[in-house]
């Protein structure tokens, strides 16, 4: 044993006045009494009891002496441990991720709880376990690494981080926080690393192990679930003490791992698509609730089969979109992976303007567009070249303003344009080169969004206008040049068609609503896109591309309810981070709409099965109790305890 | 100091407070904190004690002191709990660490380096005691250089080379470069030795910091891990901003969360000019030899003129020269290339006139040319078809021949191929529905289909109203505008009570289709047989169609067979007949009665009239039919297919007829363009000797036409395929001139290529993309059907093949989304070409096999030259950092000050302590 203050021995000293007291001789108090015989036996028992009188004094100084022997023992700090011992660098990583919330069932009579709060009962006990020279760094990892507090030896900091850790619904990013944990402990001598964690499905050991050996086996001893990188990573560390505590029992879960939906522009349809995975023991009967907006629109029984993933799929028409949620009715004891959601976005109408050098050119462009209701509004109109310089600027200003045959004056410079078989304008980079009276056609651009699902070999192409393009790209070529060519013009796209489509009228009925339909969506592509359509919680969410409005919101639906968020907006940009709960969210960005969700899925959290190959603890902390921590409490305890003993003798008269 | 004491307390996780707050009139905030506050609860039972001894006491102590005595032991209990519940005083404190965070990685300049040290340098130069800076540098990967301390920060010893990595490894190149011209003695050898070690640690460096990449995020969740608690804490990050990896905006949030703000120093070095080659856009796969265009992209930020050199498998097969690159972007078109099969690796190198990073200016891409296009080619006789199968294998060209009897049979065989080329194959080579098969594979297929001239073609192979007379651009029935000798045709049509049914109706419809073949000057007569004969149809002329259409549909069966008798009467009746042609076609199904029959047709021969005979069935007669056909000069047929009776009619009488079959010289001459001539020198093109007489369709492009303006050369689309009709043959009999002209092959190439299938046959259309971030390739596959729809019922296969032979490494394949299928593999090494074959499956068959490449041309480092200086502005905005701070303002720290947790559980036992003897003197010493 040694002490950590031992000048404070030195009040030790004190036991000279102490014993000084003791030995001086009490003066003895004068009292009157009114008769002197009444004491005279008094007297007498006080003489006969004159050893013990003279025992209860040395009984008291003896007290006093242990009462001061444990307190400046006490102070000195005694210490058990080798002075020797090498202290160590212990960073301690609390798993915060999703699979955490998974319920573990209570002992008999006692209230289940989550793998969290087992975490935090066990991350305690290391805290105070600890030796009071080690530092400890607390970080509770999920996606991302949260140091709760430095490399600090303050129980009081250390405890307070242990409380301050929150769980999340957030996926666990092992390889990361072990690469913070190498670098953080870097410069340090003995570092020791403690991962608490259910394993991430087998993550997390696998990670560890390559990290407690880090050399060209390590990825074998890792296992398939290390990732490359890190293996690769580590294999250039030097060894690291890391061990890792394996938290929870529970196995069995359903989840749903992906839910995506995805409409169709060209066949107006939504299809639908859910993973779902049964980490039971016994193929499972369930069934899938599938809402939109709230409302419960399909029930549907699945039986999972165990371990593999089960593909659903499902075709429907929504053209109005909304926020659909997929709800797996199982109570299994982790229910995030449970729920998740997608949305489908509306069908939208677009103005679309057709301007045509004779009347009847538009006929079959009518034909079509009746046809095309749910993409075409109202809004729509149909004129001549002529009839169009009498219209209001506002009345022409169209989302596709498709020109047959010729360019009228005074186009809006709004809008995309689709040019069929009129002459080339100013405005587009291209130059007509000629006619090609027999165009066949060469090749075309398979992979444009502009030729989805067209066959140029099918349509009969007349007689057509090539260009040659200064900028833009050729989508459909005859030998003697572009005949369908694409051009990006900044803040409007432009389609030139170099023949009349409506030539031949039953290729035409198939073709155009294609092209119409692929070409607004190129039109559109990068206007729509402004947010992937899931997130994972705790994702910072930001557009795709800069916005204009000063001033858009976010619109949060989460467990049914609706909140609102201003966001600030910097050069273009904001940055959403309150993506926490998985749910619809939506983002209104001048007056408009942007739906996105915010869902798990993901694979290994809904794999709670712990893994159960927990390594070896490499640090003393575990094994070190309470009692030879901190002696002096117990010291300090003992002399209160006997300060307070000393103080009720001292009144029943035992000791003085 | 006058102090106002105000009490704020902060509850525990037992109700106790477990901070006390003292705060003075001059507003610092002195903290005692405890951190076993439970201990509070034992005055709950000492007070009472103490004070119940206190009134109950038997000691002989004056009330006085006994109070004092109670004070005094209730004082020295409470030291000792308030020392058992470990009180912290949290003291303010001075000390202030800076953690420099500097971006080594590649995109970095060692000028703007230079500058930015010098700044450290200047901030850390007189640190005060309480002061202490740290270095890390990153690329992606982070690592503590120097852990925060309290000397300046000098670029002393190693970390001179370590910083400047870039430079001091040109520096020893360079170096090594001169000793190694030089002579080699032993301080050279030395020094040289050095060097190489030298160069060695730093590429060590440059791996295990990994410059090649930037993770801003990694950098700062470091510094944000070792900056101590409890002192001001603050990273300088000095960065050109271009994160290429991790995701720094979630560190914002801790870092904000944390308290730990963020100075930004952008590394820039002037307006340097910087030309980079963007992209380059290469279709992922094209066909062997079909020509393609590669188009490179370049941003510069001025305008200047470059050098262009492109490389295909690392050979320089382009240089442009002066090639004008204006400030923004440039397209550059390449010339158009054609290619054989393979991966074909392309690098375009741009050197420009101004320019200031070159790991920028190459850009990469992989095509992977598909295999040869694959044709069936069925000849009659497998041996006249060597001419043209050498001319098609000539182009790059892969044809399969097969004689008229491999004629393909079902749909799924003809998938296999692009094209099938019908060379003087007749109709009945095709067994029954095959010919529909054909027909949909070019319909709906997209296949290609080609008919050749010869006797067995068009509609002398018997063609006329079949389904392959729909898919080609040409009707079997000639234009009457070529004199030929009139035909006199005879049908002599067993209707016995065998034929009775399916088997008479065909019978008829053969009949009457054999007429409508005829021409205006053909004769034209039906006599039917049982045991006896009967005139059905007159000798008419055959432009009666109307009665003789209501003749034949009278002809009903019953009755016993015997040919005899009707042969006889049509043998009579042509004898009358004054035709240059005369011909009779026979038909029964069963066994006949009678004899004589050789005596009779030898008359018949003998009189210039030839005979044919159709046999129908087993019951048929066939060795007595055949006899009598060759007795008769004519053709014998023999068919299960009771459907092609009326094929074997026309096609007949259009033989015996000869109506379509022209055999003259003539020189095709061009009406209409087509691709299939295109650089075809038509003045030098040889005679044909003949063909066979059909018509153009009327949306058929008629290309080539004979000296009577027959169509010998006509193409259309048909549905989703291709067909052509070529009327001439391409052997040594119409031919002969052609196969050694020397455009031959070229023109049978253009012919089939024209035709051949677009692949839109395929069920499956697969659209891949490939993105790279991260250093990791991810792959989306978009599958869907030739309608648009998403398929899901299919199992892609995505593997990245080895170099040489050998199986590919799978990747592991995700659903993610309808139709949408993911995959991803690291990249290894930026440049590197990646083979990749994707193998989709449907119910475990292999719908679709494709191979495309993926590369990266260089690190995501050098996409861009500019700093990110938004990116920067917004990491110091969000933290409450400065851009480009002073030396001044990296120390200057605003808001609350730090606090250092002081123990002082011991300074209460040495109070209690010192308590003890005053408590035992009181009581000792009082009387």
């Amino acid at each position: 044993m040694n002490f950590l203050a031992p000048l404070l021995l030195g009040l030790g000293a004190l036991a000279a006045p102490v014993v000084v007291l003791y030995i001086l001789k009490v003066r003895r108090r004068e009292v009157r009494v009114p008769y002197l015989r009444l004491w005279e036996q008094l007297v007498i028992d006080t003489k006969a009891r004159s050893l013990f009188k003279r025992l209860k004094r040395l009984y008291s100084l003896l007290l006093q002496l242990l009462i001061l022997a444990s307190l400046v023992l006490a102070a000195a700090q005694p210490d058990f441990e080798l002075a020797s011992s090498e202290k160590e660098s212990i960073v301690l990583l609390l798993d915060c991720s999703a699979s955490m919330h998974t319920l573990e069932p209570g002992a008999e009579g006692s209230p289940d709880r989550t793998r969290f709060e087992l975490m935090l009962e066990r991350a305690r006990t290391f805290v105070e376990g600890r030796s009071r020279e080690d530092e400890m760094l607390i970080a509770a990892v999920s996606d991302r690494v949260e140091v709760l507090v430095p490399f600090n030896r303050s129980k009081l900091r250390l405890r307070d981080a242990v409380n301050r850790a929150r769980l999340t619904k957030r996926s666990l990013d092992a390889d990361a926080a072990l690469a913070f944990a190498r670098e953080v402990t870097a410069d340090r001598g003995a570092p020791v690393v403690l991962f608490l964690s259910d394993g991430n499905a087998g993550a997390v050991p696998a990670a560890l192990a390559a990290l407690n050996t880090p050399s060209e086996g390590a990825a074998e001893a890792a296992g398939s679930n290390a990732s490359p990188a890190t293996s690769e990573a580590l294999r250039s560390q030097k060894a690291l003490q890391a061990s890792y505590v394996a938290i929870g029992t529970t196995t069995d879960n359903a989840a749903i791992l992906r839910f995506t939906a995805r409409k169709n522009e060209s066949l107006g349809t939504d299809f639908l698509l859910a993973v779902l995975v049964n980490h039971g023991s016994t193929p499972l009967e369930t069934r899938l609730e599938l809402s939109r907006d709230g409302n419960l629109i399909a029930v549907e029984p699945v039986t999972l089969p165990v371990g593999e993933e089960f593909t659903w799929s499902k075709k429907l028409t929504l053209g109005e979109g909304g926020t659909l949620r997929l709800a797996l009715d199982t109570a299994d004891r982790f229910q995030l992976d449970n729920e998740a959601f997608a949305f489908v976005p509306a069908l939208r109408q677009r103005k679309i303007g057709l301007v045509v050098a004779e009347d009847h050119q538009a006929e079959p462009f009518l034909v079509a567009f009746q046809a095309m209701v749910e993409f075409v509004s109202e809004t729509s109109f149909f004129t001549t070249a002529e009839r169009y310089a009498t219209m209001t600027p506002e009345r022409r200003e169209a989302d596709v303003t498709i020109c047959v045959g010729v360019i009228p004056a005074d186009l809006p410079t709004k809008g995309n344009l689709i040019l069929m078989d009129t002459p080339v304008p100013d405005f587009l980079p291209a130059t007509e080169l000629g006619r090609d009276n027999s165009p066949t056609v060469w090749d075309w651009d398979r992979e444009h969004l502009l030729n989805r699902y067209l066959n140029y070999r099918e349509l009969p192409i007349p007689p057509a206008r090539y260009l040659r393009l200064d900028r833009g790209q050729a989508l459909v070529s005859s030998f003697e040049g572009p005949i369908i060519s694409a051009f990006d013009l900044g803040d409007r796209r432009a389609v030139h068609i170099g023949f009349d489509m409506t030539a031949e009228l039953f290729p035409f009925r198939l073709a155009f609503p294609m092209l119409l339909r692929n070409a607004v969506a190129w039109f559109e592509a990068e206007e729509d896109v402004l947010f992937e359509s899931t997130y994972s919680p705790g994702t910072t969410i930001t557009p795709l591309r800069r916005v204009a409005d000063p001033a858009p919101k976010a619109t949060l639906l989460v467990d049914g309810v609706v909140t609102d968020r201003p966001l600030e907006v910097r050069e273009g940009r904001f940055y959403f981070n309150e993506t926490e709960e998985p749910g619809a969210y939506a983002f209104v960005i001048d007056a408009r709409n942007y739906p996105t969700t915010v869902n798990l899925f993901d694979a290994a959290e809904s794999a709670i099965a712990p893994s159960l190959v927990a390594t070896e603890i490499k640090t003393g902390s575990e094994h070190r109790s309470l009692f030879n921590r901190d002696l002096w409490v117990i010291l300090a305890a003992l002399g209160l305890a006997l300060w307070t003993l000393e103080w009720i003798t001292f009144h029943r008269r035992i000791t003085e | 100091m006058p102090t106002t004491l105000a009490i704020g307390m902060t509850a525990g996780p037992i109700g106790l407070p477990t901070t006390i707050g003292l705060l003075s009139t001059t507003s610092l905030m002195t903290q005692l904190q405890f951190e076993s506050p439970e201990w509070f609860w034992a005055l709950a039972g000492l007070v009472p004690l103490v004070l119940f001894w206190h009134f109950k006491s038997y000691a002989d102590i004056r009330p006085g002191r006994r109070a004092l005595a109670t004070g005094l032991r209730f004082l020295g209990l409470l030291c000792v709990i308030t020392a058992l519940s470990r009180p912290v005083l949290q003291l303010e404190n001075s000390e202030r660490t800076v953690l420099f965070l500097i971006d080594v990685s590649d995109s970095v300049r060692s000028e703007a380096l230079d500058a930015a040290w010098a700044e450290v340098e200047a901030a850390t130069k007189e640190l005060e005691s309480t002061d202490r800076a740290g270095l890390v540098l990153f690329g992606e990967t982070p690592k503590l250089f120097v852990a925060p301390t309290r000397e300046p920060l000098t670029l002393t010893g190693d970390l001179a080379w370590q910083l400047h990595h870039k430079r001091a490894e040109q520096d020893a190149k360079t170096r090594i470069a001169e000793l190694e011209r030089g002579t080699l003695d032993d301080a050279a050898r030395k020094e040289l030795d050095e060097l190489q070690t030298r160069i060695a640690a730093i590429q060590a460096l440059r791996a295990e910091l990994g410059t090649d990449e930037t993770d801003l995020e990694g950098a700062l969740r470091l510094a944000r891990g070792l900056l101590p608690l409890e002192v001001r804490r603050r990273v300088v990050l000095i960065s050109d901003g271009n994160s290429n990896r991790g995701d720094v905006l979630r560190e914002l949030v801790e870092l904000e969360r944390s308290g730990v703000s963020t100075h930004v120093r952008p590394l820039t070095v002037g307006d340097s000019p910087e030309v980079v080659a963007s992209e380059l856009y290469a279709p992922a796969e094209a066909q062997v030899k079909s020509p393609f265009e590669l188009e490179v992209a370049f941003d510069a930020s001025v305008a200047t003129t470059a050098t262009v050199r492109v490389y295909r498998n690392k050979y320089l097969v382009s240089t442009q020269e002066n090639v004008a690159l204006a400030a923004g972007r440039t397209l550059l078109t390449l010339p158009k290339l054609r290619l054989e099969e393979g991966f074909h690796e392309f690098e375009v190198q741009v050197a420009p006139a101004l320019d200031t990073v070159l790991e920028n200016n190459v850009a990469r891409a992989v095509v992977r040319v598909a295999g040869r296009p694959k044709v069936l080619l069925i000849e009659r006789e497998e041996r006249d078809a060597r001419w043209l199968e050498g001319a098609l294998r000539g182009e790059e060209i892969e044809v399969e021949v097969r004689p008229a009897s491999g004629a393909p049979a079902s749909l799924g065989e003809l998938l296999n191929y692009d094209a099938l080329i019908l060379s003087d194959v007749p109709a009945s080579a095709f067994q029954p529905g095959a010919m529909e098969a054909v027909k949909t594979y070019v319909r709906e297929m997209g296949g290609g289909l080609i008919m050749i001239g010869g006797e067995q073609s068009f509609g002398l192979g018997g063609y006329y109203r079949t389904p392959i007379e729909d898919a080609l651009p040409v009707k079997m029935p000639i234009k009457k505008n070529v004199e030929k000798p009139n035909l006199a045709l005879a049908l002599v049509i067993d209707k016995s009570g065998s034929m009775m049914g399916h088997k008479i109706e065909l019978a008829k419809e053969a009949a009457i289709a054999a007429a409508e073949v005829l021409k205006g000057n053909d004769r034209f007569g039906v006599v039917a047989f049982d045991g006896a004969s009967e005139w059905i149809a007159p000798m008419t002329d055959s432009t009666d169609l109307g009665s003789i259409t209501g003749y034949i549909s009278r002809l009903a069966a019953g009755g016993g067979t015997n040919i005899y008798p009707g042969l006889y009467d049509a043998f009579q009746a042509l004898q009358e007949e004054d035709a240059k042609l005369k011909h009779i076609i026979l038909l029964s199904d069963g066994q006949t009665q009678g004899s004589g029959y050789d005596t009779l047709v030898s008359h018949i021969a003998a009189d210039g009239i030839t005979l044919s005979t159709v046999g129908i069935g087993e019951g048929a007669d066939m060795r007595l039919l055949e006899d009598m056909a060759q007795w008769g000069n004519g053709e014998s047929y023999f068919t299960n297919d009771f459907g092609s009776i009326p094929q074997i009619f026309t096609r007949e009488t259009m033989r015996a007829s000869k109506s379509m079959l022209i055999e003259e010289p003539f020189v095709p001459t061009q009406v209409a363009a087509t691709e299939i001539l295109k650089g075809i020198p038509l003045d030098d093109m040889p005679f044909l000797l003949g063909y066979v007489g059909c018509q153009g369709k009327d949306r058929a492009t008629v290309a080539l036409v004979s000296d009577y303006g027959d169509p010998v050369l006509a193409h259309w689309t048909y549905g989703l395929g291709r067909s052509v009709a070529f009327t001439s043959d391409a052997k040594a009999r119409w031919a002969a001139d052609w196969i050694s002209w020397e455009a031959y092959p070229k023109f049978w190439a253009q012919l089939v290529r024209s035709a051949m299938s677009t692949g839109s046959h395929k069920d499956l259309r697969t659209g891949t993309r490939v993105d790279v971030k991260d250093g990791v390739a991810t792959i989306t596959l978009d599958v869907r059907d030739r309608t648009g729809s998403y398929r899901d019922d299919v199992e892609p296969e995505l593997s990245i093949l080895p170099d040489g032979d050998g199986d590919g490494a799978a990747l592991a394949v995700r659903h993610i989304a309808p139709g949408l299928f993911q995959a991803s593999f690291p990249i290894e090494r930026y440049g590197d070409a990646y083979r990749v074959l994707l193998v989709n499956r449907q119910e475990g068959e292999v719908a679709e096999l494709r191979a495309f490449g993926v590369t990266e041309s260089y690190s995501p480092e050098f996409r861009t030259a500019a700093p990110d200086l938004a990116g920067l502005a917004l990491i110091a905005d969000a933290t409450g950092g400065v851009v480009s701070p002073t030396a001044e303002a990296v120390w200057d720290f605003q808001g609350e000050p730090a606090r250092t947790p002081q123990d002082t559980w011991w300074w209460w036992l040495v109070a209690a302590a010192c308590l003890l003897p005053l408590d035992i003197a009181l009581r000792r010493l009082s009387t």
